[in-house]
């Protein structure tokens, strides 16, 4: 996933420089618990408490751990902490946002940019359906496995069928009004 | 404005990738009421799809709608791919013309004619009978009683 790679480093380096807190093997691991709202209050208590470089571990923990206890109000508390995490300097706003919208929201943030879809999308649609794909299968856990949200996510499903569609012909039309003019 | 010049100007050079996003889900469509047909899975009759290029035809504001934009590209792929097929038709009828007119030009080869091209070609090119491929019957002088060398 983008956001991760990006990330990495910024945070290890960041984590270099503040070194003392919660330097000690295991210091910075969750506890062990099947219930979502102890699971986020560990996530922030660790991460306030010098884990930052562990937010994407702790991450997919929570979304493993709210699988278990799946339910509309999931969504809520994913929000509140990635606004949190961005508060706290953890992850950037952006980040926060945009890892927000890949597991909860039905459009797809591997298919955005600021430019045209013949000079963006079209210079490499493969790749991003390949992408909206396996932002797809975030969405099922994220929508369908946690939120309980199956209308939004066969919505997301049906949006990405109909984005294949709609690509193929927009990007053959700029093709061959291109090589016209 | 064709189609394709659509497509490219409002779909492809209007709108960014999150705006089309925007366009195929609709700012108030529930997603039921606006739900197409796509390509390949849709089985629709002949009939039915003329219906919906009726209705983007008629719909003089373009592709904005979110069914608009998903039946235009489905239509114009289906046009792009019905281009090719209708050309190998015409250049087969064409062939097929052809092949007439020369019938028509050169009348009908009879069975004599046909021979006489066999042994010419034999004499050109050497071509020879095709050898049957069950063994022929002996001839009859061989088939009689045998009669030693040695008999007076």
């Amino acid at each position: 996933m983008q956001p991760r790679t990006t990330l990495a480093p910024i945070l290890a380096a960041a984590a270099l420089a503040v070194a003392g807190c919660a330097t000690s093997p295991g210091a910075c691991e969750l506890a062990d618990t099947n219930r979502s709202e102890a699971a986020f209050a560990g996530a922030r208590t660790a991460l306030a408490g010098g884990c930052e470089t562990h937010f994407f571990t702790y991450l997919d923990q929570l979304l493993e751990v709210a699988e278990e206890d799946p339910g509309p109000v999931q969504k809520e508390r994913f929000s509140e902490f990635l606004v949190w995490s961005a508060d706290q300097g953890v992850i950037s706003r952006k980040q926060a946002q945009t890892l927000y919208n890949r597991y909860f929201n039905v459009k797809f943030v591997s298919l955005a940019g600021d430019y045209n879809n013949c000079s963006s999308t079209c210079r490499r649609p493969a790749a991003v359906l390949a992408d909206m794909e396996a932002e797809l299968r975030d969405k099922e856990q994220g929508l369908l496995k946690i939120s309980r949200d199956a209308d939004s996510y066969y919505r997301a499903n049906r949006l990405l069928q109909e984005s294949e569609l709609v690509l193929e012909a927009t990007c053959r039309a700029c093709d061959v009004r291109s090589a016209s003019r | 404005m064709s189609l394709e010049q659509r497509l490219s100007s409002e779909l492809g050079r209007g709108m960014t990738p999150w705006q089309l996003q925007e366009t195929l889900l609709g700012k108030t469509a529930t997603g039921k009421a606006t739900e197409p047909k796509l390509r390949g899975r849709s089985g629709l009759r002949l009939s039915q799809r003329f219906r919906q290029y009726y209705s983007l035809v008629a719909n003089s504001g373009g592709p904005s709608s979110p069914a608009m934009a998903v039946i235009a590209s489905d239509i114009y792929l289906d046009m792009a791919e019905a281009s090719v097929l209708i050309a190998q038709t015409r250049e087969e009828i064409a062939r097929a013309t052809l092949m007439e007119e020369l019938n028509q030009s050169f009348g009908t080869i009879t069975p004599e004619m046909q021979s006489v091209v066999d042994g010419v070609k034999t004499i050109l090119f050497g071509e020879g009978v095709a050898l049957p491929a069950v063994a022929d019957a002996p001839a009859a002088g061989e088939s009689g009683e045998f009669v030693s060398e040695l008999a007076w």
